[in-house]
């Protein structure tokens, strides 16, 4: 039999440590425990580059390298041969894991030390399981959740049913629970005012939890809503610290959760791409999600979040709300509504944009304006203008619905805003 | 040489792990059932067979092991790098620290989050004894000390 990435994929959910092996120049080999194997498609995997400074040399060196997983579920252990293909500071597989990876770590007050810097790419070349384990193992994994769609529709028809948003906070829980089977579940929703998410919904805890409160970008809730992507864990008890410190850094109310919870999933409610809230499911079995579940509810969330949108009057940010604008002066890194936008020669180039409509009221400029003022520091041999401009532009039609900067003619821009502006500097070392 | 390598890495709490690598650069990792240190500088691991045989061929060529002996209940972890690697006869000795290990790992697994009920499937119950010569150890616990090499030795 031929092992794929998806027949083993259990083997990647971090509930038994793996290893990675390398070998170096002089051939000496080194092996480390790492903490997540993602699965980036079916020939790929993933590891978080936080203390592998001497792999990542080796891999360099020698791109020949070996993972020992092990299947939690099947009890059958695996050697994945790989190739190192490349590192990636951004991109969805980054995002991916550093939401998981810090979402635990601002959980535990170990952001400094839990930082990914980058993913480790490989290709995999081979698939070996290993002695014993290669004869069948116990079944003991759960057959795939993937919901009748019948199922789905009386979910979809109970979040289109609702006329206000207690409604559809109650219905959606209720549709989870009832038709697709998530039996603790939890809907948080974010506060533009605090830059928080509040918990206005739950079912299935101990307690109900709402009122809770969770700072953007705080514990795995708050950095799916910050992400924008999907955080699943298959082992929380591996991270039970996460919990203790969870609640331990909760504001005045306990936020929604089971104690003893073992998986936990989180989508974002996303509209026009711009988080709303976050739905969370957990379960006290292990592994109890998968990439189905974690289908399931994204779509759940999609209708939930243009729902949510449409009973708030489009979704769209209140009008009064001013766009919030970082500058992060060590790199020039933009971000805009907390949203991570760009860095470096482009980011300077927006700041000094948003600098002369503050001075001058000027929302229309030239390349050539932009090319003498001294703030954006471009090179006069090869300033590279136009493509720092275009990078410029399609980030913020990424990253940013509600600051633009669009072409009005040949060498001439137009910064366009839909509300007022704040920019806040932080000085080189600043927090 | 008397290398600093701290007592908790051969308790029954510690998952162990070696790799080699042969002058090829194939490379092999496998499961061992414990450590036990021999000497200042010795090392001896147990290596479940059939599923090592690989690994005792590549290793046969350069005598190179790396082993990762890592808690799970704190994610304290040590990495040792040897030479000299080969097979030895298994003393009674080695067979009550295998046996130990083996009954005492689960348990420790299921403190830690770790389903201990796979533990004996993971692992067969023949085991060659390998031995090795300490050659330096490095801290690989998460944290800002990762990477430190704990004997001395030019990193």
């Amino acid at each position: 039999m031929s092992w794929t990435l998806q027949a083993i994929k259990g083997a990647l959910e971090g509930v038994f440590p793996s290893t990675l092996a390398t070998t170096g120049r002089d051939g000496t080999v080194n092996l480390v425990f790492v903490s997540q194997v993602h699965h980036v498609d079916d020939d790929h995997v993933a590891f978080s580059e936080q203390f592998l400074k001497r792999t990542l040399d080796n891999l360099i060196a020698n791109p020949r390298a070996q993972a020992f997983v092990v299947d939690p579920t099947t009890a059958r252990q695996f050697r994945v041969d790989l190739a190192y293909v490349r590192r990636e500071t951004e991109g969805p597989t980054v995002t991916r894991m550093r939401a998981k990876l810090e979402g635990i770590a601002r959980a535990t007050g170990m952001a400094d030390v839990f930082a990914l810097r980058a993913a480790v790419v490989c290709r995999v070349t081979g698939i070996r399981p290993v002695g014993v384990s290669a004869a069948p193992g116990p079944e003991r994994a759960r057959p795939t959740r993937v919901p009748a769609a019948r199922h789905l529709g009386d979910v979809a028809d109970a979040i289109a049913s609702a006329e206000d948003l207690a409604e559809l906070t109650e219905t959606l829980l209720g549709a989870l629970s009832d038709r697709l089977g998530y039996r603790h579940a939890a809907l948080w929703l974010l506060d533009d005012a605090s830059s928080s998410l509040l918990a206005v919904g739950s079912r299935g805890f101990p307690e109900s939890g709402i009122g809770g409160e969770i700072a953007l970008g705080d514990s795995l809730v708050g950095q799916c809503a910050a992400t924008r992507v999907p955080i699943r864990i298959s082992a929380l008890s591996r991270e039970r610290t996460y919990a203790r410190a969870a609640r331990a850094g909760a504001r005045d109310i306990a936020p929604p959760g089971l104690p003893d919870a073992e998986s936990f999933l989180a989508v974002p409610l996303v509209a026009k791409r711009r988080a709303l809230g976050v739905l969370v499911v957990e379960s006290r079995t292990r592994l109890a999600f998968d990439e189905e579940d974690e289908a399931t509810l994204r779509l759940v969330a999609h209708l939930a979040g243009a729902s949510i949108a449409l009973l708030h009057g489009g979704g769209e940010a209140p009008t009064d709300a001013p766009i919030r604008v970082r500058i992060y002066e060590e790199d020039d890194s933009v971000f805009v509504d907390d949203e991570y936008v760009v860095k470096g020669t482009a980011g300077r180039l927006l700041g000094v944009m948003l600098a002369l409509a503050r001075e001058r009221g000027r929302f229309e400029l030239t390349n050539r304006e932009l090319r003498l003022d001294p703030r954006s520091k471009l090179s006069p041999l090869n300033d590279n203008l136009e493509a720092r401009l275009l990078l410029l532009r399609r980030r913020l039609e990424e990253r940013s619905p509600r600051l633009r900067v669009t072409s009005v003619g040949r060498g001439r821009l137009r910064l366009e805003l839909d509300a007022d502006f704040t920019v806040e500097r932080i000085p080189s070392g600043g927090a | 040489m008397d290398l600093a390598v701290p007592d908790w890495i051969f308790h029954n709490d510690v998952l162990v792990l070696a790799a080699t690598a042969d002058s090829t650069g194939a490379l092999e990792i496998t499961r061992s059932i414990g450590a036990r240190r021999t000497g200042a500088d010795r090392i001896r691991i147990y290596l479940p067979v059939p599923e090592s045989l690989h690994f005792l061929n590549l290793a046969a060529d350069l005598g190179r092991v790396s082993i990762v002996c890592g808690r799970p209940r704190d994610y304290r972890s040590i990495q040792l790098k040897a030479e000299g690697a080969r097979p030895v006869a298994t003393t009674a000795e080695d067979a009550a620290a295998v046996a130990r290990y083996r009954a005492e790992l689960g348990p420790a697994l299921e403190g830690a989050g770790i389903p201990s009920e796979i533990w004996d499937q993971l692992i067969s119950r023949e085991v060659v004894t390998v031995e090795a010569r300490l050659s330096s150890s490095w801290e690989q616990t998460p944290g800002a000390n990762a990477g430190t090499r704990l004997d001395g030795g030019a990193g």
